[in-house]
Formats: C-alpha cells, structure tokens, sequence
C-alpha cells in the first residue's frame, strides 16, 4: 500500500491507517479504511477486514518469497520518514525502515469503520503488542446493523488470519438476518439461511425465553454466521505456512446483528457484549468461555480469578482444533435507548466492572460532540484502554438501539419496499 | 533459472534477547532455458601423477577415472587435463589451451590420459594454480575442477594457504583423496576455500564411479557466479552465515561488503537443487510489541536479484511466543554441532586424549541418532561402539580402520534435511 503522511499535522504514525493518529484527520490514502455509511436506499454496505490477507488467503506464506526484487538493490530513499531514528525517506516498500530496521507500521495498526449515526467501530494495535490481532466487521443500513469483533489467539500460528477470515465469512453471513417485523412470515426468515443450515439453527444454545421474543430469528442466523466463521477458521490450517498445522489458526468471536429494535448475538471465547443504557451499570450479555469465568461460576473470588495469570485461558475457540462450534446467542427488543457494545478483552480488562463500564461508554459518548459523535465515542474508548496501558489490542463497537416508537414504525413502512428489495440482494430465496 | 528463498524461523524473542537465528532455504528451479546452461561451462582435471600412485594399482585407477569422467562431459564444454607432480603439467590438450568437447577431442583426451606415469612429488598450489590460469581466460563460464591426490603436500608450509587467498572464488573445487595417505584437513583446506566437497575414495576401484558423479554434477549447473545478500539494519552484526544442507560450510568469513549496510556470501554455481543456510544476527534489543526487520536475505546474481526473503524479530513479553523453538533452526544446530563434535572427536583421538574424544563422539552418537542422520551414525559405530545412541554412551574401538576414520571425518559435515512438517 502507499504509505502517507498525515496533511494536517504531519505525524509521521499516520502511515497504514485510514485516520491519522494523532490529529485523527482522515488520510487521503484509504487503503486501510474500512469506512461505510448508510446508503440512501437502505441496502447494507459492508466493510470488511482491512488488510485484505482474507482475500488471499494463501497468498501469506508466499508473500516473503515474492516481495519486491527492486528492493534487494540498491534502495530508493523514496520512502516515509522512520519514526523510530528519524532517517528521512527511509522506509520501504515493506513497511521497514531501510535503516535501522524498525517496522513503521502496518495498516492494521488502527482501523476505523464508520457507519454515521447507525454504527462506528475502533480497532487498535495497543501498545504492548506488536502487531494487531483483533479484527472487525462492521456493515450498516438503515435501522440495521451487522457487527462482528474477533480476537486472535496470540499463542496459535497466524492468529491475525485467524481473526480477519472469522470476521468476514461472519459478517456476510450475518446479512441474511431479516428484520422481524417486516419479513413477509417467521418460515421465510428462518429458511432464508439455506436448507442445510436450517436444521442446525436449532443447535446454538439460545438463552433468552422462546416463543415471544420477535428478535430470535436473528439470533438463529447469527448462531449459523458464528459457526460458518468456525468452518471458514478451521479450513485455514490446510493453506498457507506449515506451521499452522503445528498450531492451528484461531480466534474468538463476538457478533450482532441489529434490525430496528430488535437485536440478536452470540459469541465464542472472551470477546464480549455490553449493553450501556442511559444509566446504571453496563449489561454484559456475554458469558466468558474462559477459565476465569468457570472458576468464578464454581465460587471462587472474581478479582483473584481475573488477575490470575490463567484468567484469559480461553475455553472454546474458533479454529481446525475447536472442534464442532456451537456458539451461544441471545436475542432481545430494545425497551429503551441504549448502546450495545461488542469489544475484545483489551477494553473490558481494564474495565472489568460493570459499573465502571457504562460509566466509561457514556462518557466517551458525552464528550462526542464533533460531526461523528459514535465514531469519537469509540476512538475515546481505544485511548482510555492504550491510556491504562495498551497491554492487548483493543476493539470496540458501538451501535445505538432504540425502541421502535409508532411514528418511526410508520416511517419505516414506507422504506419497507426499498430496504427489504436491499436485503433481497442477498437472499433473492425470500418471497 | 528460477529461485525461492524461504526462511524459517521464531521471530519472537523475549525481553532483552538480541540474537536472531533463521534458516534461508533458497531452491532453484529450471526457468525459461529448461534447466539448460545460459553461460558456457570449464572443466579442469586434476590427477595426482607422484611416484605413490604407483602403489595399490591406483595409477591405474586414476586414468580410468579420468577417461570416464572425460566422456561425461557435454559437447561444447571447454577442458583440461593437469598431470600433478613436482610441478603442474599440462596433459591436454596443449600447454595454456583449452580443448573444445566434441567425439574427437574426448578420444584425443583419452589417449593422452594412457600416456600418464606416476613419478615425482605432490604440489598442489601448483596445479591449482596452474587451473586458476586456465580458467581466466574463460570469464563468466561455470567453472568447475576436480583434485585427486593420494598424499601429503610437499609444497613449503604457507605456500598452498598462500595460493588459496589468491585463487578463491575463482573456481569450484571438489576433492578427493585415494587410499589414506593424504590429509582430510589439507584437502578440506582446499574444498572449504574453493566451495567444494571432500571425500576419501578408499579403493582405487571406486575412483570411476566418484568421477563420474562429480562430472555429472558440475554437469547439471546452469548458473556460475550465486550469492546470498544479507542486509542487516544499522548496530547489527552478522554473527555467522553457514549453508547447513546438503553440507556444513562456513561462510561468514567470506563476505564481501556491498553498501554500508549489506554483504555478500559466495554460494558458487546452481543447478535445479535446494540449499539451506542457516544465517544468525546480533541486533540491539527492542521493547515490547516492537518489530524489526533484522535481516533481508536475497539471493543475487551480479545486479540480479532473484529472490528475498525477510528475517524479522518481534519482541514479546509472551514466553509462550519467545520460548517457541523453531524445528529447523534447531536441527540445523544440532547438524553444524555434529560436524564440529566427529572432528574435535577425530583430534582429540589422534592426540591420545581419550576422555575427551569418548565425551565428544558421544555427543556426535546422540546428535546423529536424534536427527535421522544414519549415513553418520553408521560411520560414527565403525569407529566407537555405540551402546547407546539416546543418552550418548559410547567406546572407543581399540582397532579402527584409518579409511573409516577418515570417511567420518570427510563426512561428518554431510547433514539429513529437516523434515518440513512443522
């Protein structure tokens, strides 16, 4: 990709990201963005992993053996300046510095997803880690929503693969979600996620009461995005470099869909989903697959557990090794305003209370006052997470519910047409 | 010619650490010319003619070798004979020429290889010398010799290590020692300089057979002049840059500066085959989470870069990450410390001090046996009892074969490829 320096403040950081680090001014060079806005006739528009490694996937063990021969001669000192000893021009074409050898940064060091009003999501390197392995999906249209957040495991082989292919292959199955309220029957809906599928839908271990809940089909679909994510994951260990069958690929997963009111989740592993309402402490929607989380469960004291060296041991995973994948969900229909908020464990871990969560989220969201309040809100979180130490990488979504009040029900019946013919691009099955 | 280069290796070091070891695999295959020489290709024969060769029936041994090596060689091929004795004698074609391969100067050849007599001394800076004159005037050619001798140089001591300094790099040397009379550390002096092998032919009868193998091989190279560029970043230092597969040489000591930041490692003429180096830096240590690029390895020809690869190094508080231990590194490891352990072994042997040599062969027991190497380990039980291979327990034989001796010392730098599943 072209590495460019930010025009405003000339932070030379800025390289590989869509938005300048330290001025936060867009870069002309979108190469790394994943940058989305509703579209007027209500269709998703999806942004995926940024990279592009999910693209190719067994492009990555070639990629040394193929890199620029040019390079090997004598190198062009056309490059950005080195952040790290100040060299003028001195990195090149792989993102190190010709030297001292430095890398200057990869353009998944921060990724930004912007969905207006609709939805915004943060992805951050850290601080400690050198690369980011976190990975995100954000895809919004009018009154939906379609975010996935995964968090490779840094001890297995190519976790950053991991973590992009689970949120790509997620996020495009998580398209097929139907709004409840406005599919034409319940059958459709569930059948819409192909004939195989549907017998399976009945697996995730759905938690929240049956029956009444309209948001429960949505949950259904993203059970089966999760497990198409496992599958995708899983398929890594055959390609690319021979170590991953060593120490297969993988990565957790946390993923929602939202359609007006109506919300439905589900995640593997450690990656969680809060929902922040106006006041009081954050809901966590999630139950850690980890061993902190069993230990608690069996009694044992939540702080003690949480600083235990073992605490983010993951009990269940995405990957060739995790076996069948039978993701948990929830559904529910938002009663009053809120956020719901899906991040990995370098946010929650330094806000491990809830209160102090949504204490945090509304702050950020306070304090976002600029053109794009919920895309601020998220950044602000990512910077209090690398202000407490940056220890992980760090990965927030934000996406504001609300309750479907009559006169936007009305509103939304007369974009019915247009919406739902956006949907139907995806899932022509329907009708 | 087409090549790869792939590295291998745990680019997570912990805290403070600050050596980088990686293994370089760089393989060549056959590109546009179908595997075929683009450049033309010398050959130079090299037999030893002192008075000893008339020992054991070797006189004879050696003219047949050197008759089947001739009719290996390709039509086109440019050629020359050298009679070794007290001085280096020009036995074909004419003195200072080359012959152009064809039927008729084979036959030519032939004839004048019947006429060989073994008389006089042993002086190999002199033949290889001579060779280095006879190659000069073929600039850019693949150039490739072979050495035979059965004895001990008579040249004053420096004059060969003299003539290596100038001549090396000029040509590709393998040798081959007859009988066991002559010197495995004289002729691994001559290979080591000169990119070649070494190995001992311990019966005049096998001589056709080594010849023939060694024709073909130097046959089969499309490609005369490789190096391995390794570019460090500024305050790192190239510890050692070895090929580990299909034999241990150091290399490290023949870099040739090219930039402030990048030297050249001679890797000698290419066929369609696979080498793998083992190439290991020092870098100043990083901080948590960062990434250097610690060395950049291409494989060059002249100006021609033909393949790259990236060496990295990512530090990491993670010891999960830095205590990974990559599979090729440590074979390779294990095999460059085999060679060293069979030839401190050898010495220590042949010096009368047997604690050490008993330690050492054990040690030379357990490597082999640990990494598959049979060829060596076979060798290593003719010359101590193994009693067992696992924990390195060994006796030394009280009668040793000195033609086994030393094929295990010749050998002992062959290596067993790791396997690539992990």
């Amino acid at each position: 990709m072209i590495l460019t320096e930010c025009d405003s403040c000339a932070e030379g950081r800025a390289s590989g990201a869509a938005f300048c680090e330290a001025c936060g001014r867009r870069l002309t060079d979108a190469a790394g963005s994943a940058d989305v806005s509703p579209t007027a006739d209500g269709s998703l528009s999806g942004a995926g992993p940024a990279s592009g490694e999910a693209d190719a996937l067994s492009g990555t063990a070639g990629s040394a053996a193929a890199a620029s021969p040019a390079a090997g001669a004598a190198p062009a000192r056309g490059g950005r300046d080195c952040p790290h000893c100040g060299t003028p021009g001195a990195v090149g074409p792989e993102g190190y510095c010709d030297e001292c050898g430095m890398l200057a940064g990869r353009p998944r060091d921060h990724t930004e997803a912007d969905g207006d009003a609709v939805a915004a999501a943060v992805s951050d390197r850290g601080r400690r880690h050198h690369r980011n392995e976190d990975a995100m999906w954000l895809a919004v249209g009018a009154e939906a929503a379609d975010v996935v957040v995964c968090d490779g495991v840094s001890s297995s082989f190519d976790p950053d693969v991991a973590s992009e292919v689970a949120a790509k292959a997620a996020g495009e199955l998580l398209a097929r979600a139907q709004h409840p309220d406005r599919a034409p029957a319940q059958a459709g809906a569930t059948e819409a996620p192909g004939d195989e599928a549907a017998t399976d839908a009945g697996d995730p271990d759905v938690t929240q009461p049956p029956g009444a809940e309209p948001a429960l089909p949505i949950a259904e679909v993203v059970g089966l995005a999760i497990q198409g994510a496992g599958e995708a994951v899983a398929a890594l260990v055959g390609t690319g470099d021979p170590r991953r069958q060593a120490s297969n690929p993988a990565c957790t997963i946390v993923a929602a869909a939202v359609r007006g009111p109506h919300v439905g989740f589900g995640w593997v592993g450690d990656s969680r989903i809060y929902w922040v309402s106006p006041e009081g402490p954050a809901e966590q929607l999630t139950e850690d697959d980890s061993w902190a989380r069993h230990v608690i469960a069996m009694g044992a004291d939540p702080r003690v557990a949480m600083n235990d060296p073992k605490a983010h041991a993951i009990t269940a995973w995405l990957g060739a090794d995790a076996g069948r994948i039978t993701p948990r969900v929830g559904a529910f229909t938002a009663r009053v305003d809120g956020h719901l908020v899906l991040c990995s464990d370098g946010l929650w871990n330094y806000l491990a209370d809830p209160a102090d969560f949504g204490d945090a989220v509304r702050s950020a969201l306070r304090v976002a006052t600029g053109p794009r309040p919920l895309l601020e809100a998220a950044r602000a979180l990512v910077a209090y997470a690398n202000s407490a130490g940056g220890a992980d990488n760090i990965t927030v979504a934000l996406v504001p519910v609300s309750p479907e009040i009559q006169a936007e029900a009305e509103g939304d019946a007369e974009t019915n047409d247009s919406g739902e013919a956006g949907k139907s691009d995806i899932e022509p099955s329907e009708a | 010619m087409s090549y790869s280069a792939e590295a291998f290796q745990n680019e997570y070091l912990a805290m403070g650490a600050s050596e980088v070891n990686a293994i370089v695999t760089v393989t060549s295959s056959g590109g546009d010319g179908g595997g075929r020489r683009a450049v033309g290709a010398t050959e130079v024969i090299i037999v030893d003619a002192s008075g000893s060769m008339q020992a054991e029936g070797r006189m004879l041994a050696a003219r047949q070798a050197a008759k089947a090596a001739v009719n290996c060689i390709d039509d086109g091929v440019r050629f020359a004979i050298i009679a070794g004795v007290s001085t280096a004698q020009q036995l074909f074609p004419d003195p200072g020429q080359l012959a152009v391969s064809s039927p008729q100067t084979r036959a030519d050849a032939i004839r004048a290889i019947d006429r060989l007599q073994a008389s006089g001394g042993t002086a190999m800076g002199a033949w290889l010398l001579l060779a280095a004159q006879l190659f000069e005037q073929r600039p850019g050619d693949i150039k490739h010799a072979i050495l035979l001798t059965d004895g001990d140089n008579g040249e004053r001591y420096g004059y060969l290590e003299g003539i290596l300094e100038q001549i090396a790099g000029k040509f590709i040397c393998d040798c081959r020692g007859v009988g066991t009379n002559w010197k495995v550390s004289e002729l691994r002096k001559i290979a080591t300089a000169m990119l070649g092998t070494v190995d001992i032919v311990a019966r005049p009868e096998g001589l056709t057979a080594s010849f023939e193998q060694m024709i073909t091989g130097a046959m089969g190279k499309t490609a005369a002049d490789v190096q391995l560029k390794v570019w460090t970043p500024v305050n790192a230092t190239v510890r050692f840059v070895k090929q580990v597969e299909p034999q241990v040489m150091d290399l490290t000591g023949k870099r040739v500066q090219d930039g402030p930041r990048a030297g050249r490692y001679p890797l000698g003429s290419w066929g369609q085959e696979s080498r793998d180096y083992h190439v290991c830096i020092d870098v100043p240590a990083g901080s948590s989470g960062d990434e250097m690029l610690a060395a950049r390895i291409s494989v060059v020809e002249d100006d021609t870069v033909h393949a790259q690869s990236l060496v990295r190094a990512v530090w990491t508080e993670d010891t999960a990450l830095s205590t990974r231990i990559n599979r090729q590194v440590a074979h390779y490891t294990g095999q460059a410390e085999l060679a060293e352990v069979i030839q401190e072994g050898i010495v220590a042997r042949d010096a009368g001090d047997e604690r050490t040599a008993t330690i050492k062969f054990g040690r030379a027991a357990q490597l082999a046996h640990e990494s598959g190497n049979t060829a060596t380990e076979d060798l290593l039980a003719k010359v101590v009892e193994i009693e067992d291979a696992a924990t390195g327990t060994v006796r030394l034989r009280r009668k040793v074969n000195v033609a086994d001796e030393m094929a295990l010392d010749t050998q002992s730098t062959k290596t067993v490829r790791v396997g690539r599943s992990q």
